[in-house]
This record gives C-alpha cells, sequence and structure tokens, in this order.
C-alpha cells in the first residue's frame, strides 16, 4: 500500500505516470471521482444491453438476431466487470448501484435517455454511438491513471471495437440499399446527430479533476472534434447529410460544428429526457423480474469471501 | 488464365489465414487461438479453409470467414471457401503459448484443462476466484484475482 503525504505528491506521483492501485491510500477525492466515473460506465453498459435485447427479436434476419444476442451478452458481461472494480472501490455495493440506477437515482449516458423509434434509429446507435463511445474509451485506455479500469479497458475496447464492424455493416446495407432505405437512415441522422454531439458531454472545464488525475487522458471537445474528423467526411461519402447548418470547414480545412444547444443534454442529465422514465421504469422490471433467478442460485452464499 | 497455380505454396496459404486477427481479441491471431484446423490448395488455386469455433453461436464468425477469405484473395487464392468443422471440437489446449501470452496482455486468463487453475494474467499470483460460468461472450468465464483487486476473464476451463 502506497500513501501520499498530500494531494500535491499524489498529483505528482500522477503526472509522472504512476497507476494507482486498490490497495493504496488514495485522496478520497481521486476515490470518488474515479468510483463515479465508472459506475456512469457500468450503467451505461447495462442500459447499452437493455436497449439492444429489444432489438433481438425484431432485428431483420437470423444474421442481425445473432448480432444483436451477441452485442446484448457483451454489454451486460461489460457492466458485470465494471460493477466488480467500481464495487470494490468500497463507496457502494452492486446491489446499491443497482438499486440507484433502477429508481432514477444514478446517471447514464445521454443516448439512453431517447427512444429508438425504427431500425434505422438502431443503426445510428450501433454505429454513430458505438463509434462516439470507442473515441471516449480509447482516450481513457490511453493513460487512464487506475490499474484494475486500466485492465478491462483493454478488453471493453477490443469488444466494442468488433461492434462497430457491425454496425458499419448494418449501415453500409442502408446506404447501398433503395430509396427509401437511405430517407430512413438519413431521417435517424437528424433526429439522432445532436444527441451523438452530447455524448461526449459539454466542454470540460479548467479544473476538471478527471483530467487533472488522469481518469481520463482528452477534453470533451477534443474527443468530440476527433469523432468529427472521423465521421462526418464518412457520412458524406455515403451520400448522407450531417444536419448541422453551421457545420462548415475552417482554414485549416477541418471539419466544424455550428454553436451547440446544450439544453436537451441538460434534461438527461436530470432524468427527465424524453424517454428517461420508461428506460428506468423498464430496468427496473428486468431487475425485479430476475429476483428468482437470483435467490435460486443464492448468488451471494457462493461468491467468495472477499470478491465485490 | 492465371499462373497462381505454381506458386501457390499450402504453407504460404495457411501461413496467411492464421495471421487473420480475432475481431474480438484486438491482437491475437486465429492460428495463435488454435482455430485453423486444415488448410488445402487444388491445382486451380482454389482454397478450402476448414476453423473450429471456440463455440457454436460465437456472432464473431461470419466476420472471421470474410477476414480469411480475404487473406487468401490477397496472396492469390482464386477462390476461398471457409467451413466452419463441428469436429473435432476446440478447446483452449489449442491456443498457442504466443496466443496465452498475448491474451493474458489482455487481462484473459487461460485454462488450458478443465482442472487447471492459472494464474492471474495481470499479477502472476495464483488468486483467481471463479465468479460466473459466462462473461461478455460464452466462451469467457468471469474471475476475480484476491492479489491485485482486479476483474478477470477466463478461456477455457469448466464450462456452463
Amino acid at each position: 500500500m502506497r500513501t501520499w503525504a498530500s494531494e500535491e505528491a499524489f498529483d505528482a506521483f500522477i503526472g509522472s505516470g504512476g497507476i494507482v492501485e486498490p490497495g493504496d491510500a488514495m485522496p478520497e477525492r481521486y476515490r470518488t471521482e474515479v468510483f463515479r466515473f465508472i459506475e456512469m460506465h457500468a450503467n451505461s453498459e447495462l442500459f447499452g444491453g437493455l436497449c439492444e435485447r429489444y432489438w433481438v427479436s425484431r432485428a431483420p434476419g437470423l444474421h442481425r438476431k445473432l448480432a444483436f444476442l451477441a452485442k446484448t451478452q457483451d454489454e451486460i458481461g461489460h457492466a458485470h466487470l465494471l460493477y466488480m472494480v467500481a464495487a470494490d472501490l468500497g463507496m457502494k455495493t452492486r446491489p446499491e448501484m443497482l438499486d440507484d440506477l433502477v429508481h432514477g437515482r444514478t446517471r447514464f449516458h445521454n443516448v439512453f435517455h431517447y427512444k429508438a423509434e425504427t431500425w434505422a434509429d438502431q443503426i445510428v446507435i450501433a454505429f454513430l454511438v458505438d463509434a462516439a463511445a470507442l473515441t471516449t474509451q480509447q482516450a481513457v485506455l490511453k493513460e487512464c491513471s487506475y490499474g484494475p479500469y486500466r485492465r478491462i479497458l483493454r478488453r471493453i475496447v477490443s469488444e466494442e471495437g468488433f461492434h462497430m464492424r457491425h454496425g458499419e455493416e448494418m449501415l453500409l446495407t442502408l446506404a447501398e440499399g433503395t430509396d427509401l432505405q437511405r430517407a430512413l437512415f438519413q431521417d435517424a441522422l437528424d433526429r439522432w446527430w445532436e444527441s451523438v454531439v452530447h455524448f461526449f458531454g459539454p466542454p470540460t472545464k479548467p479544473d476538471d479533476l478527471l483530467i487533472r488525475w488522469k481518469i481520463k487522458s482528452a477534453t470533451n471537445e477534443e474527443l468530440r472534434d476527433r469523432f468529427v474528423q472521423k465521421f462526418v467526411p464518412m457520412l458524406h461519402d455515403y451520400g448522407f447529410v450531417v444536419p448541422d447548418p453551421g457545420l462548415h470547414r475552417d482554414r485549416d480545412g477541418r471539419w466544424a460544428l455550428g454553436p451547440i444547444d446544450w439544453s436537451a443534454l441538460g434534461a438527461t442529465q436530470r432524468n427527465v429526457g424524453p424517454d428517461s422514465q420508461a428506460r428506468i421504469d423498464q430496468s427496473r422490471s428486468a431487475w425485479e423480474d430476475t429476483e428468482w433467478v437470483r435467490t435460486s442460485l443464492a448468488v451471494d452464499a457462493l461468491a467468495p469471501s472477499g470478491a465485490p | 488464365m492465371n499462373d497462381t497455380t505454381s506458386t501457390l505454396d499450402r504453407d504460404v496459404v495457411t501461413g496467411a489465414v492464421s495471421a487473420v486477427v480475432d475481431p474480438e481479441l484486438g491482437g491475437v491471431t486465429i492460428g495463435d487461438l488454435g482455430l485453423v484446423h486444415d488448410v488445402r490448395v487444388d491445382q486451380d488455386g482454389v482454397v478450402i479453409v476448414e476453423l473450429l469455433p471456440t463455440f457454436l453461436g460465437c456472432p464473431a464468425l461470419a466476420l472471421m470467414a470474410v477476414d480469411v477469405e480475404r487473406a487468401a484473395l490477397a496472396i492469390g487464392a482464386r477462390e476461398c471457401t471457409v467451413v466452419w468443422r463441428v469436429e473435432p471440437s476446440w478447446d483452449a489446449s489449442r491456443i498457442t503459448a504466443r496466443g496465452v501470452e498475448q491474451l493474458a496482455s489482455l487481462g484473459i486468463a487461460v485454462a488450458t484443462t478443465a482442472r487447471s487453475s492459472p494464474a492471474c494474467p495481470s499479477c502472476g499470483k495464483q488468486m483467481l476466484q471463479s465468479i460466473n460460468p459466462v462473461g461478455a461472450t460464452a466462451c469467457r468465464a468471469v474471475a476475480w484475482c484476491g492479489g491485485c483487486r482486479s476483474a478477470i476473464d477466463v478461456m477455457g476451463g469448466r464450462r456452463a
């Protein structure tokens, strides 16, 4: 177990590339920040899984159904790993985190506060939202100072890359399809683009603790910009219109978005977005309906001591 | 019409196919995972690759087949057909030493036999506690390392 005399000494340790391990006497503020970050990630993986599960029976064709089934399992599996690492930080147990989530007391990513109405909506999520998630996770993985999180992120990032290939394949099917299929995707893009842009979060504040302690290595604007430079040209190449009247190239030829209206993001952060309550209710049913499985497996009795 | 027949060597094809990277495991090849069962090249440059899935419902089978076909075509195969075999069944003893090492760097331990209990790939201690027989995919179990307090995936060993 390592200890630090002051927050300044801890800053210096992090600044020189130090990796914090669970047994270390980390500053309480670091513990809180890293816990909240991982809990939010875990919540979002779980909601991603619930959102994809809905499409298992609705996806067109066996191949797509299999893909959605596998992705659902992946997301739930990722949530499982993340909740273990979060619980080990000693701030909340896994049941406490799940109870907070299904009662709407904690947060999850903005994109899960909207309803995916059509198959094309789900493709926007599978391609653009997964790509946005991958962009942020790669940036966290690169320099993250918390050892256990960094280690599971390596696996999660590999698997999210695989999801993106599925998403791209589905997008290409629509892009190369009939006028109706192309119109379906354009319509979904028009309705979802703003929330994809919001996914990266509002501009990072200069004193942000997540950046200071290298829980993440890039600001929200940097991540959004990486995404825009890659995916705006890609959407153009496929012949779609990015629904942002202010979108332009700057003097260096880089893509720049128009002014961003953050009001819709604020609502999702307070769990009062358009579909927030339905999603929370759905997760609560999923949790309560499976109570009998946990009871019959007597998970708690079987869990080895010490494992969160 | 083409002269690939004289130059397409079975070992070269096997090498190219084995170098295909698993779509879900960054950097680990299907050769090192022991998925390549047999490669045949006929006189016309037609390649048949027989692969073993880690489990039948694996969602990555279609993508791997596409990647294998591309790899074979890229080195001059006229055609390539991928066949997924159900026998012999894949098990973790087919993973090469390099594969075990690369999986370890991703935080995935390999239990080469049903009874073996692998060391933690992160800290090397023999302190893995089994948590769940399936994890993010059905070919991996979830364990907790009491040594470095990390969540670990385990390939092979006892299956659900």
